[in-house]
């Protein structure tokens, strides 16, 4: 790997650990996915206009990668053989899931889930996460509203205004 | 704003902050580590399917006059008719990382830093003073294990064979690991691990480098010889030798030696050679003890064909596990003691009257011993 890469790595390539766990709910899957993203991000840099391009299409790459995934899983997800032991749903099991906010944003669609973690976590506008998932800035708007509908309908507290 | 997106903002930095910390600090270097051998691994997968695409493009070049001028049809040209051989998946050599060594059970292959214990069935090195300790076939017995006076490792890592499949179907999560879908197992006290059943396999390991030896997982040359697909031809640059009754090809640069002696103190099978011997003197000198570490039991490339007496008295102390006719010679698998550095195969090239001992080295990708089993056939 040449050195700009190196660097970028050692400086973002914990940001996007971070956003992939939120996206897949675990960060070993999350972190997986982050190694196939800076791969393809490596693959292609020659091609990017200059290494503030690096981190923007890496993330892209990630949740492009991640939602790809979730189709790939819905169609694939076949019993394979037998578990001894049940399997990890994360390493926060023992956590309190607050409001059960939580088991209610790993309960929404991926396009609704990576609208929200790229808006609330990554706090990125409406024009960047539509450039992230390749659509509209009004679809971005509409996943947005949906997930938090559902959200809002999901978890136990009430009052929330819109 | 409003307070829920307030609160989804609060309950997304709260996750990331409680899964860091679960996370033990782990450096950039880890990250980079494992990135550096994917960037890796691609960069060979590109190489082999150029080289692929180039020696397919190259005998289409050649087959293609042939065929035309043949007077019989297309198709019995058989380089028309193989299918090409990267049809085969191959062990992934890129995973193992410099100066660590693989270590092979059934269908899978790990790797673990070459001075880790390997303990099987056959032969235990007792913890001894290593960083790290590969079960192979079961699970450190710790009662007998602590009644012998040993120790574990700070690194444990334990192969066995995957459950049946009817003992639960309860998986949540999959992942993809060096290609191959595993199942995660659930993490406790520190052991995490995986369950590849293609593969044959469960694989669980506790210790500070779990995680790097559990992303050495890719499938084992074992696989890769009895993988189903086209047969492998010699390449042109390879060597048929006739002993033994049978006739097999090898590679054209391997040192080929020539005894009548059998058994002796060197472990396994020597690098890039080819052993005829006809086996008619057994060697049984007293040996140094042997430490069984992941360095010194890594498969080597070649080959050993006995013919004599004393190397089929050793094969039949094996287990034949299965019996196959090829090329009108009856071949038996025995079952490996252990780890899987070698294939040992008994063929009949005479009928049931004779008999000779064929071993094969599983090392690199398994394309090599894919090659040379797929050649033997009697002479």
């Amino acid at each position: 790997m040449d050195e700009e890469f190196v660097q970028f790595v050692s400086a973002r390539g914990r940001a996007l650990c971070r956003t992939a766990y939120l996206l897949t709910g675990d960060w070993q899957v999350g972190e997986d996915l982050v190694q196939e993203a800076l791969t393809r991000t490596y693959l292609r840099r020659r091609r990017l206009r200059s290494a503030e391009a690096l981190e923007p299409y890496a993330r892209r790459v990630l949740v492009s990668l991640f939602l790809s995934s979730r189709r790939r899983l819905w169609h694939q997800e076949v019993p394979v053989a037998a578990v001894p032991d049940q399997a990890s749903n994360g390493s926060l099991d023992a956590a309190e899931d607050r409001h059960g906010l939580w088991s209610a944003l790993m309960g929404l669609s991926p396009q609704q889930r990576a609208v929200l973690v790229l808006r609330y976590f990554e706090d990125l506008t409406e024009a960047d996460i539509a450039a992230v998932l390749s659509c509209s800035p009004g679809t971005v708007k509409t996943h947005a509203a949906r997930g938090l509908d559902r959200l809002r309908n999901s978890i136990s507290l009430e009052g929330w205004t819109r | 704003m409003n307070d829920l997106e307030d609160l989804v903002r609060a309950e997304l930095r709260a996750r990331v902050a409680a899964a860091e910390s679960a996370q033990e600090g782990e450096p950039p270097a880890v990250l980079l580590g494992e990135l550096d051998r994917r960037i890796r691994r691609v960069w060979i997968r590109r190489r082999w399917t150029v080289s692929a695409l180039s020696a397919i493009a190259f005998a289409a070049a050649v087959a293609l006059p042939l065929a035309l001028l043949s007077p019989g049809p297309a198709a019995s040209n058989p380089l028309v008719t193989r299918s090409p051989r990267a049809a085969v998946p191959l062990t992934d050599t890129a995973a193992t990382p410099p100066g660590w060594a693989p270590v092979a059970y059934r269908g899978a292959q790990i790797s673990v830093p070459g001075s880790w214990y390997v303990e099987t069935r056959g032969g235990s090195a007792c913890g001894g003073g290593a960083h790290g300790m590969v079960f192979l076939g079961e699970g450190p017995r710790q009662r007998v294990f602590r009644a012998m006076g040993c120790r574990l490792s700070a690194n444990v890592v334990i192969i066995r064979a995957a459950p049946s499949a009817r003992t639960t179907e309860r998986h949540h999560l999959q992942a993809s690991v060096n290609g191959n879908t595993v199942a995660l197992l659930q993490e406790s006290h520190g052991t995490r691990g995986y369950l590849a059943p293609h593969l044959g396999v469960m694989l669980t390991a506790r210790g500070p480098l779990s995680r790097q030896v559990l992303a050495t997982l890719t499938r084992s040359p074992l696989s890769v010889v009895f993988a189903r697909g086209p047969a492998s031809p010699a390449p042109p640059g390879w060597r048929w030798r006739d002993f033994g009754g049978i006739r097999f090809a090898a590679p054209s640069g391997w040192h080929v030696e020539r005894d009548k002696w059998w058994g002796g103190c060197s472990f396994g099978i020597a690098a890039r050679t080819v052993r005829l011997s006809t086996a008619t003197r057994l060697s049984a000198p007293s040996c140094v003890p042997f430490v069984p570490t992941a360095q010194s039991l890594a498969a080597r490339q070649g080959v050993v064909i006995g013919a004599g007496p004393w190397a089929v008295r050793h094969a039949l102390q094996g287990e034949a596990t299965s019996c196959r006719s090829r090329h009108g010679m009856r071949l038996c698998i025995l079952a490996p003691g252990g780890g899987s550095a070698v294939l040992t195969l008994l063929a009949y090239p005479g009928g049931t009257g004779r008999r000779a001992l064929v071993q094969i080295g599983l090392a690199g990708t398994g394309a090599t011993a894919r090659t040379i089993f797929d050649s033997i056939r009697p002479r």
